[in-house]
């Protein structure tokens, strides 16, 4: 009897215990809503987030500029519209053909989807860390290849790989201007050049600074080539500005030891030049010299993309926050004032206009 | 808020009182309560492992033994994969894994991986949840796993053992996926020596089925590249001088993992594999040089080595680390005196030095650390059933001396079967030579996280001549603050103290046994509540504050129930862990799941040639209803596997009872 009496107050004590441990949790938030519309050209713009490394969670968004939806974002498009992640670090997307090129560079794959209304069409396997794609051709693309010392080429009407160029080391940004190829690496301090009509292999190179990232060609037909430097060799980056035509190296800009700059973009009007080096810097492409301050600054900020929409003076800048939550966009006008915000998925890295 | 849920615990703890007194504390202090001193802190729970679990994981890892028996909250990377646990929503560097007093955290990154701990090597496995670093110094914020040598010269009832002693013993285990591990130990003592060897492998190909949901259609895909292998040995040898009140010890412990990454959903093939290599040597000497004075000395020289290869022609990533680490701690025991003040008194103080030097391949240069540690203790029994504690410890790195922390516990038993456990703790951890030199954007400046933790613990253990409950439940407040964290800043990321973390619950630790004839039951069961969320972070339009941390589940917890029928047992368990965040703003998240395993097996002791056989002869099948779950987003786990073992034990020796 004592013993069951004991055994009572025990049971009251831990059921008394497990009651007062009945607390509340976190509730997932709600997701966005389904993605059942379509997407008018050149009402918008898409956005890629790459999403973290290794976490799958890259996604797709569109801001609407124009229409019913104005100021609008619609988020996770890939995934609602087709039933499946998009993969893991979304790295780049191009428009060919009326088609949406998304690179996926961990998932060594490049969805090609619908840009109306963001069916996947095709899936392109085989590739070794793809990191951007390029048209060369009406039938033919190139896509760069961390994890390859070869350039894989792409048949568009089929979207299946069909060739090789070998490179001899890996390849990252690359730009067809003037029958030419140019095509930097991560790896290297160069920038290499192929000739038209093959581009089959290397023709000459010019020696820039390690990490070429990103290049444009601005309004002169002048093609620039951003690189971030080697920490490991205390190597700086640079900006380089090259002449297509002969090709040469015209112009030499160095960063100190201490700059990341990546991500350069041109103006739609290709007279200023734009890159992240934690804040947001702007020059004109007749500058000769770095620019010194920061056009919009980095400061409680984790910038990682810049875009220009045609027709309007407004800057679109990505902001990845701390990496493990949504990203926002904001917009700034002319002057430099931000005039919108919105949340889009996990870093958005890349800008398109449709 | 923080005040009333304390407030509330205590009222809930005054309302059931009863007295009844019980002797729980022990004053003469020997070989095994020197070391209680600073590693069992009355104040606060210690979880051992229960023998019905333990029996079921005789050649397995540590992940296998505290994930499988859902005593802790694991991030497996799949099954071979790497393994680290969180105890109250702390992270993995804020839980030390001790061996006999040494530190194995990795001075890099603070971590340890529970997947390349054999359990075979341990006779002991504990996890002390709740601050602890005035005891055991940097890192123990959520809590310290403790990998203990019980000593020689006792057997397990605590008798005195007189060599000549032999104790042999074969651990196997052979299941799906092509696994299969393999240990075997021999041991034995003459005269003044007394020494064991342990040898053991494990491999397993881990090519199991899972469903792959990153596919419109799921589909289902065979594991690849997932490969492990380890093999290893420790050695210990016992010497006792012909001078009674001293004993050495030696210990080896060398071991090489091998493992291939293995791609995650998302991933068509994955190159990478990984070499782990460690060799630790440790001597203790022990020594009583009266009754009233107990000193222990240690010594340790550990190094480290990881070989990451990425594959696909990317560099490989060598670290190489060295630990050389000594110290030595002292007790006096006052003993019954007539004066109040010194009556069960019980001074005790110690000093640490630790020097690390560490490389990274073109991340991290040769790098150097010299660490003094010291702290003093004083403890004393204020009846004979209640003891409180107060430990400060102060640490000097590299020159320069951090702020003081320390804890206060009180234990207060109020009846035979009901105490009271109380702590207050002021913890640390220091960055790791990542977070101070990682090139680039390593902070040379960071200064170390703090924590303060308030706990209480209701400890319910009413027995009866057949049976007993032993109920344990804790509640927690722990606030930390210069939380590192790795943010953008300028050019590169560099970690920044600028986070703050409080974390909150309650656990409920139950075990009931019940002998009814022949039979024999134990009911096993663990519950967590955790609410760990981010106060402060250093991060404009955050939506984070407020909100869990990524992969801590809001519950967690587990069940096992055995049924022994003379040398028969059933044993099935059941975890529970609740769904997980997986982005900061929670709109995304790893659904909860449930994880069941059945165990059959036998257990057989017989007496024959002068000596003791045990033998242990288990079936496992794991995952019973085959859940496909993910641990972490997108690495696929196993789904139903079976397993079957067996451990044989002969020991042969003289036992002294006192």
């Amino acid at each position: 009897m004592r013993t069951f009496r004991h055994a009572s107050m025990a049971v009251s004590v831990i059921a008394a215990f497990i009651f007062l441990s009945s607390c509340s949790r976190d509730t997932p938030d709600p997701t966005d809503p389904a993605a059942t519309r379509t997407f008018t050209p050149g009402e918008g713009f898409f956005i890629l987030n790459e999403g973290g490394f290794g976490a799958g969670n890259s996604s797709v968004s569109y801001y609407a500029l124009a229409g019913a939806d104005a100021g609008n974002t619609f988020n996770n498009l890939f995934s609602q519209v087709n039933g499946t992640p998009l993969g893991d670090v979304g790295q780049s997307m191009t428009m060919i053909n009326n088609r949406l090129y998304v690179v996926v560079n961990n998932s060594s794959k490049i969805e090609v989807l619908n840009p109306l209304n963001m069916n996947a069409v095709a899936t392109i396997t085989g590739l070794a860390g793809p990191r951007n794609i390029l048209q060369v051709n009406a039938a033919t693309a190139f896509i760069t290849q961390m994890y390859s010392e070869q350039v894989a080429i792409l048949d568009l009407a089929s979207n299946t790989v069909t060739g090789y160029i070998n490179l001899g080391i890996g390849s990252e940004a690359l730009v067809l201007e003037q029958g030419k190829l140019f095509i930097t690496s991560q790896e290297s301090d160069k920038l290499y050049v192929l000739d038209a009509p093959q581009f089959s292999s290397i023709d000459s190179s010019i020696v820039i600074a390690p990490g070429g990232n990103s290049m444009v060609v601005d309004g002169n037909g002048k093609l620039w080539i951003l690189a971030y430097g080697y920490w490991a060799t205390s190597a700086p980056g640079g900006l380089f500005r090259v002449n297509p035509a002969s090709p040469s190296l015209e112009a030499s800009m160095p960063f100190t030891t201490f700059d990341f700059p990546t991500h350069l973009v041109a103006n739609p009007a290709g007279d200023s030049l734009f890159f992240l080096n934690f804040s947001i810097y702007r020059m004109s492409v007749n500058d000769a010299t770095l620019p010194a301050v920061g056009y919009i600054s980095g400061v409680g900020h984790a910038f990682y993309t810049i875009g220009f929409m045609p027709n309007t003076s407004n800057t679109f800048v990505g902001d990845a926050v701390d990496y493990v939550q949504s990203g926002l966009i904001f917009r700034y006008d002319a002057a430099g004032t931000q005039t919108d915000v919105d949340t889009v998925g996990i870093i958005p890295n890349n800008f398109l206009m449709y | 808020m923080k005040k009333s849920f304390i407030a509330c615990c205590l009222l809930v703890v005054s309302g059931v009182l009863h007295a009844q007194d019980t002797a729980v504390f022990h004053l003469n202090l020997d070989a095994v309560d020197i070391l209680k001193a600073r590693m069992e802190q009355s104040g606060v729970r210690r979880d051992i492992t229960d023998s019905t679990i333990a029996r079921l994981y005789p050649a397995g890892t540590l992940t296998d033994l505290l994930g499988g028996g859902g005593v802790l909250t694991l991030k497996s990377y799949t099954a071979g994969g790497l393994s680290t646990m969180s105890i109250r929503g702390a992270n993995s560097m804020q839980t030390p894994v001790v061996w006999n007093g040494i530190n194995l955290q990795n001075t890099n990154n603070n971590t340890v991986d529970l997947s390349l701990l054999p359990v075979f090597l341990f006779d002991q496995v504990a996890v002390q949840p709740g601050s602890s670093s005035a005891a055991w110094g940097s890192g123990a914020i959520g809590g310290v796993i403790k990998l203990t040598s019980l000593p020689r010269d006792r057997s397990s009832n605590g008798n005195y053992l007189r060599n000549p002693y032999l104790n042999h013993k074969v651990v196997f285990e052979y299941g799906s996926f092509g696994a299969n591990m393999f240990g075997v130990k021999v041991g034995g003592g003459k005269g003044q020596w007394t020494y064991d060897l342990k040898l053991y492998r494990q491999h397993s190909l881990n090519n199991f089925w899972f469903t792959n949901t990153s596919f419109a259609q799921p589909r289902r895909q065979q594991l690849n590249h997932a490969t492990m292998r380890q093999q290893g040995f420790m050695t210990e040898v016992y010497f006792d001088p012909k001078n009674p009140n001293n004993q050495f010890v030696l210990r080896m412990w060398v071991q090489e993992t091998h493992r291939e990454i293995p791609p995650t959903m998302l991933q068509s093939v994955n190159e990478a594999t990984q070499k782990d290599y460690a060799c630790r040597i440790m001597s203790e000497w022990f020594s009583f040089p009266t009754s009233r004075i107990k000193i222990n000395t240690r010594a340790a020289v550990i190094h480290e080595g990881l070989l990451y290869n990425p594959g696909f022609s990317q560099p490989i990533n060598n670290t190489n680390a060295w630990t050389y680490i000594a110290e030595s701690e002292m007790t006096y025991d006052f003993g019954q005196r007539d004066t109040k003040v010194l009556n069960n008194l019980r001074l005790s103080g110690g000093l640490n030095a630790m020097y690390a030097t560490s490389e990274v391949t073109e991340s991290i240069p040769h790098k150097e650390q010299l660490r003094m540690s010291m702290y003093a203790s004083i403890g004393k029994a204020l009846r004979e059933s209640d003891e409180f504690n107060i430990t400060v410890r102060d640490e000097i790195i590299d020159g320069k001396m951090i702020d003081p922390v320390g804890s206060i516990w009180y234990y207060l038993s109020l009846k035979k079967w009901l105490a009271i456990r109380t702590c207050v703790s002021h913890s640390y951890r220091v960055p790791t030579f990542n977070d101070l030199y990682w090139t680039p954007g390593g902070n040379p400046d960071l200064l170390p996280e703090t924590s303060w933790t308030e706990e209480i613990t209701v400890d319910v253990r009413p027995r009866w001549k057949t049976g007993y409950i032993s109920y344990s439940v804790t509640a927690y407040n722990r606030n930390v603050k210069d939380m590192i964290t790795w943010v953008p800043n300028a050019a590169f990321w560099s970690p920044l103290n600028v986070a703050e973390v409080w974390s909150r619950g309650m656990e409920h630790r139950l075990k009931y046994f019940q002998a009814v004839s022949r039979w024999k039951f134990t009911f096993l069961a663990n519950a967590d509540y955790v609410r760990s969320t981010y106060e402060k972070t250093n991060t404009t339009n955050d939506v984070s504050i407020g909100k869990q941390l990524i992969y801590v589940p809001a519950w967690f917890g587990g069940a096992t129930a055995t049924a022994q029928w003379k040398d028969y047992f059933i044993t099935y368990a059941h975890q529970y862990t609740d769904l997980r965040f997986t982005t900061r703003d929670h709109v995304e998240w790893l659904p909860a799941y449930s994880i069941a395993n059945l165990a059959v097996g036998w257990n057989w002791k017989s007496n024959l040639n002068g000596g003791v056989y045990w033998m242990n002869l288990f079936f496992r099948c794991n995952n019973i209803f085959d859940e496909q779950y993910e641990s972490m987003a997108w690495r696929p786990m196993p789904g139903r596997s079976y397993m079957i073992g067996f451990s044989i034990d002969f020991s042969k020796q003289k036992e002294i009872t006192e």
